[in-house]
């Protein structure tokens, strides 16, 4: 995840990132007022500590106020990755079972465990399960999604280049869970234009 | 035990408003609300955002009915915050219903 | 003099008696949350054994060390030990041991119900154990997702094991729950105001809460999973209009509310060790109750956060993540009231403070990852990776190992008034510490390159070998410091030397008696006027001794205690509770012949079980209660209190409240699903509805009115009218039997008919209870237990019996109304 190949799972690492680098600060605050407080040699009955402080702004505004420009983040970014609809998308249908994938891109056969896409188009994957759930998961690409029985889902997958990537089956399946990956396959634009015409 | 419900009642409320929000948005997409054009958005969202400013609008009125007991026991004060908390909960959860699409 | 002859005849009334019997017959509340806690530890200890075998496994690629099926019980049986045979039992045991003596009482509310809760969960435990050394212990996961769960690709009785065995052990969650509830609000010392208990109550208190409503769904999903795999009624099977999602919705319904209940108690151990370590009082007691009230709501909004990757449309888990990031709000509160405590005091670090600082560092770590996985685009890359793995790990052992280590250094001289021997717990502690944070923290970055959870090896081109290598040392270093842990604990208990009161100078009502304590607490109970007790009256606990506080006397052979308002904490009755007894162990025998005939899949005779059930219950009820009115009893300075058996508002009625309040939200959680499937699954509508009648409504109807009118015409000679309520659940009964049998289709044909099935069933469960509670009414005036003043009796069956007519008439409409519609 932390080296995407794709707007999408960049736009997701840069989150991570800014999500790690304030949970350190956070961190850092907390862990300093402990150790301070652990130093402090007050008296008992003393000026009634300021409840307000602690309550008020360190309990109660600090995490609204970072929380709701976290949340803020997340429902915007969270909308512009689902698969709206697009003048230029792909759709391939994913069909999971124990312990293979089989890929139906447009208007060809099937596939065993390589998936074929195009490069800079968003791909969406209409996901089910003949068995068990599954999920199906191309760090480097997207997010997950799961693969169950019963169900349809859609992921949007959008890679920046070609190459080839790693996907995993990320949901436990039975005892072949672990060797349950596929790979995808990244083609440039004549690439792409030859696989579909090569495979009718 | 009434005067704990009494304490609870803004969370309550945030509850209740939760799964009438989630019932309504599953309900929606499952009957297609969401291609029903009503003025600038879908009946689905309208549904949404009705329900949500009901909800909201309860809160309040919680709130406001513990509005006296905010200098009460200390049972009476905590009702006076988790009122408040009820209203904020409530307008924070259904933040999604003018943020997303609606069956995405 | 007076207060040894008062001890004397005190402990006569109120102790365990010797060998065998006394251990088979014990309800004594320290008894039982010891037990628990020993058990609990226990559990633990496997659960960590079966977590070295994990981290041996992972330590290399393409590992040969355990096959995949082995891995697949590792794992599950893992994650299944330490949540529900480990946690939960913990800060039960905790509770049960404490609770009476921060309240200033002297027993539980229902003694005999802890001990039932104890042998469940032994019994229960045991049957998991003894699959796992036979090797069948459950595989698919410690959430057990269908289909992977079903028949179809579990054949063997791993799944059944856990479905029975862990629901036989919520029986005692269950019971624990209701106990534990009733306890707070109704048994304290006169004067303990809501505002005056320790804020371990509180914490208690909403813990218990939760639990009331969180559990039935799960026990629910459970059933449900266990009826699909024993009968084939499909409604987790898509293919006949079942969904998988809908087994995730109810189990994590109570997932998530589960780990928070777990985090309540160690919270509020936190907040009563805290302010003794830093010699000053808690920072913000009102914050601090409003914030772990708002966290006890707001925890069951999140549910939905487990499922964000199963194509849930986006709308609805922005809720699910609105709210999970707004639950970190009273989490920092708590957090920030507990240092600003520590700030305003003079902390000194003993050995409990060391493990809470343990606590705050790990937990406030897990808490920040949470709040990243509340983001539902940062969740669809982290879900079910290594990350996930580390964040509950995280929050899990530092917000509730810590606290209970801490918790055992504080409580250890209270248990067996005994001080530390050696000065192992330093060490233990930096072995823990450093252990965990290096199995646990690198493996955030584990999941982040991509290794998944549950895979039982990987090779080494993935990249993950130096981190699952270094994790697996570290786990190795955490398993040394608890090894040094128990060996530490097992010195203070047996070689310590005896040690005076309140070696702490805390003011919490634990303290106020000889330790370790005697079998009846409180010689006499205080009569409180703040929170800290002791600080207010240091010498408290020899005022008690001498019989100068409430009810003390010993008269009658009586287990006495005292019930007070639920908000002022004015005396209201006097509780007379019940003593030894064969009756918990047998029953939870019993229950264990049921379960065990489910799993060996003898389904005919294990209903006989039940029926056993009953007539032990019956027996057990029938126990309690006198034949004559006592009046109001001296109680205590020139005041007298009428007994329980005389006073509405009895703890016997509150606990039919909540038990009640359980089973309706079991209800619910049926409906949603009966709901969820028609809104969901495939294939709905149904090929067949049920058929359109009007003769079972009707009866169940009149069953219904019946039962309404004839429960509250009987007064103290009511039989006739009770006679008549009877009649009327057994309408209901009838009515819904034929419904379910000759109206709706077969329950294996589709979800439709199995889910009508099953709504048909809750009532029909209920009806048949109700009505046996009124034969037991009917009987107990005839024998003269209800009578005069005593009808507490005829109130708490009222409860019952409306609950049954209620569901009876609310089934009958759910069920009818398609066949009308449609």
């Amino acid at each position: 995840m932390i080296d995407p190949a794709g707007p999408h799972a960049a736009a997701v690492a840069r989150l991570w990132w800014v999500m790690l680098g304030g949970s350190a600060l956070l961190a850092a605050l907390v862990f300093a007022l402990l150790a301070v407080a652990m130093r402090r040699r007050g008296t008992r009955d003393a000026d009634t500590p300021d409840t307000r402080v602690w309550i008020v702004w360190l309990g109660l505004i600090m995490p609204s106020a970072v929380l709701a420009v976290l949340l803020g983040y997340a429902l915007i970014l969270g909308g512009r990755i689902l698969p709206t609809p697009a003048s230029d998308s792909v759709t391939i249908g994913v069909e999971a079972r124990r312990y293979a994938w089989a890929f139906r891109h447009p208007g060809l056969g099937g596939t065993r465990n390589v998936l074929h896409m195009p490069a800079g188009r968003p791909v969406d994957l209409r996901i089910t399960s003949t068995d068990v759930i599954h999920s199906v998961w191309v760090p480097r690409l997207a997010g997950k999604m799961d693969a169950i029985p019963g169900h349809t889902n859609t992921l949007r997958l959008v890679a920046s280049r070609p190459g080839t990537y790693r996907g995993e089956c990320a949901e436990y399946c039975g005892p072949g869970h672990k060797d349950h990956g596929f790979t995808v396959v990244v083609h440039d634009a004549r690439g792409w234009a030859a696989f579909t015409g090569a495979a009718r | 035990m009434i005067a704990l419900v009494r304490m609870s009642a803004g969370l309550i409320v945030w509850a209740v408003a939760f799964c009438v929000l989630y019932a309504l948005h599953g309900l929606g997409c499952a009957r297609g609300w969401a291609t029903i054009g009503l003025g600038a958005t879908s009946a689905h969202r309208a549904v949404l955002i009705a329900a949500w400013l009901l909800c909201i609008g309860t809160a309040i009125g919680v709130a406001v009915w513990r509005w006296p007991a905010r200098t009460g026991t200390l049972v009476e004060r905590t009702g006076w915050r988790l009122a408040l908390v009820g209203v904020a909960a409530t307008a924070i959860t259904g933040l999604p219903i003018v943020t997303l699409p609606a069956c995405l | 003099m007076k207060a040894l002859k008062l001890h004397h005849d005190l402990t006569t009334i109120w102790r365990t008696e010797p060998g065998w019997r006394g251990v088979l017959r014990s309800v004594n509340h320290s008894d039982m949350g010891k037990r628990f806690i020993v058990g609990a530890f226990a559990f633990f200890a496997i659960g960590g054994v079966l977590a070295m075998l994990i981290r041996a496994q992972l330590a290399t690629p393409d590992s040969a060390f355990v096959g995949p099926e082995v891995y697949n019980q590792l794992f599950t049986m893992h994650g299944s030990i330490m949540m529900f045979l480990f946690a939960i039992p913990m800060f039960e045991g905790l509770a049960l041991y404490l609770l009476p003596k921060m309240l200033g009482a002297r027993d539980m509310a229902y003694p005999r119900l802890s001990a039932l809760g104890w042998w469940c969960y032994l019994f229960g435990g045991s049957i998991l154990i003894v699959a796992m050394l036979a090797g069948v212990a459950p595989d698919a996961g410690w959430f057990l997702y269908p289909p992977l769960s079903g028949k179809q690709w579990t054949p063997g009785i791993n799944s059944d094991v856990w479905l029975l065995g862990i629901t036989f052990v919520e029986i005692s969650a269950m019971c624990a729950a209701i106990e534990i509830a009733v306890s707070i609000l109704r048994l304290r010392a006169p004067g303990m105001r809501l505002d005056r208990m320790p804020l371990f109550a509180w914490y208690l208190l909403a813990t218990a809460a939760m639990m009331l409503f969180g559990f039935p769904p799960l026990i629910l999903g459970s059933i449900l999973l266990e009826i699909e795999r024993a009968f084939g009624w499909p409604f987790y099977t898509p293919a006949l209009g079942g969904s998988p999602l809908l087994w995730q919705h109810l189990f994590w319904l109570f997932g998530h509310p589960e780990v928070y209940i777990i985090f309540l108690p160690a919270a509020g151990a936190v907040s009563t060790i805290l302010p003794v370590m830093a010699r000053t009082r808690i920072l913000a007691y009102g914050a601090l109750v409003a914030a772990m009230m708002a966290l006890a709501f707001l925890s069951f909004g999140l549910w939905v956060h487990h499922m964000f990757t199963t194509g849930i449309p986006h709308m609805a888990l922005g809720f699910f993540s609105a709210a999970s990031t707004l639950v970190a709000i009273p989490t920092a509160v708590q957090v920030f009231a507990w240092i600003g405590t520590l700030w305003s005091g003079r902390p000194q670090m003993k050995l409990p403070m060391l493990y809470l600082i343990g606590f705050f560092v790990v937990f406030v770590l897990g808490g920040l990852t949470g709040v990243m996985l509340a983001v539902v685009p940062f969740d669809q890359q982290a879900h079910d990776t290594a990350f996930v793995t580390a964040h509950l790990h995280y929050v899990l052992v530092g917000g509730f190992v810590f606290p209970m280590l801490a918790a055992a250094y504080y409580w250890l001289p209270h248990f067996t008034g005994r001080e530390r021997v050696m000065q192992l717990g330093e060490t233990a502690f930096w072995l823990i510490f450093i252990g965990f944070n290096m199995t646990f923290f690198l493996m955030h970055l584990t999941g982040l390159l991509g290794m998944p959870r549950r895979v039982d090896t990987y090779s080494d081109a993935m990249g993950w070998t130096w981190l699952n290598l270094l994790s697996s040392v570290g786990s190795f270093v955490m398993a040394f410091g608890f090894a040094l842990f128990t060996i530490d604990v097992g010195l203070q208990i047996w070689l310590g030397r005896h040690h005076r009161r309140n070696p702490w100078q805390a003011g919490t009502l634990e303290w106020a008696m000889p330790i370790p304590a005697p079998a009846y607490n409180f010689a006499s109970l205080p009569q409180v006027a703040g929170r800290d007790p002791l600080y207010d009256q240091p010498d408290l606990g020899v005022v008690l001794a001498r019989g100068q506080g409430w009810l003390g006397a010993a008269r009658h052979g009586w287990r006495e205690t005292m019930a007070v308002d639920m908000v002022t904490g004015e005396p209201d009755h006097i509780v007379i509770l019940p003593g030894n007894s064969w009756l918990p162990i047998a029953t939870a025998g019993v229950l264990a012949g049921f379960f065990l005939t489910m799993l060996a899949g003898l389904y005919w005779i294990a209903p006989l079980f039940l029926v056993g059930v009953g007539v032990l219950g019956w027996r057990w009820a029938w126990t309690n209660g006198t034949r004559v009115d006592h009046g109001p009893l001296p109680a205590g300075p020139g005041v007298a209190l009428p007994l329980s058996t005389e006073a509405p508002g009895t703890t016997g009625w509150w606990g039919s409240v909540f038990a009640l309040a359980a089973s309706a939200t079991l209800f619910a959680s049926l409906l949603f699903g009966y709901a969820f499937l028609w809104t969901v699954a495939p294939d709905w509508p149904p090929p067949q509805l049920i058929a359109r009648t009007l003769l079972e409504p009707a009866l169940a109807l009149l069953g219904a009115v019946l039962a309404i009118v004839g429960v509250r015409r009987a007064g103290p000679d009511g039989r006739t009218a009770l006679a008549l309520a009877a009649g009327g659940q057994i309408a209901l009964f009838l009515a819904l039997v034929l419904l379910a049998v000759l109206r709706l289709p077969s329950p294996a044909s589709h979800a439709y008919a199995a889910t009508g099935a099953v709504v048909a069933a809750y009532a029909i469960f209920h009806a048949a209870l109700a009505a046996t509670m009124l034969a037991f009414a009917r009987a107990r005036i005839a024998s003269g237990h209800i009578g005069g003043a005593r009808l507490g009796e005829l109130r708490i069956v009222r409860l019952w019996s409306d609950h049954a007519a209620g569901a009876g008439v609310v089934s009958t409409l759910v069920l009818a109304l398609p066949g009308w519609i449609a």
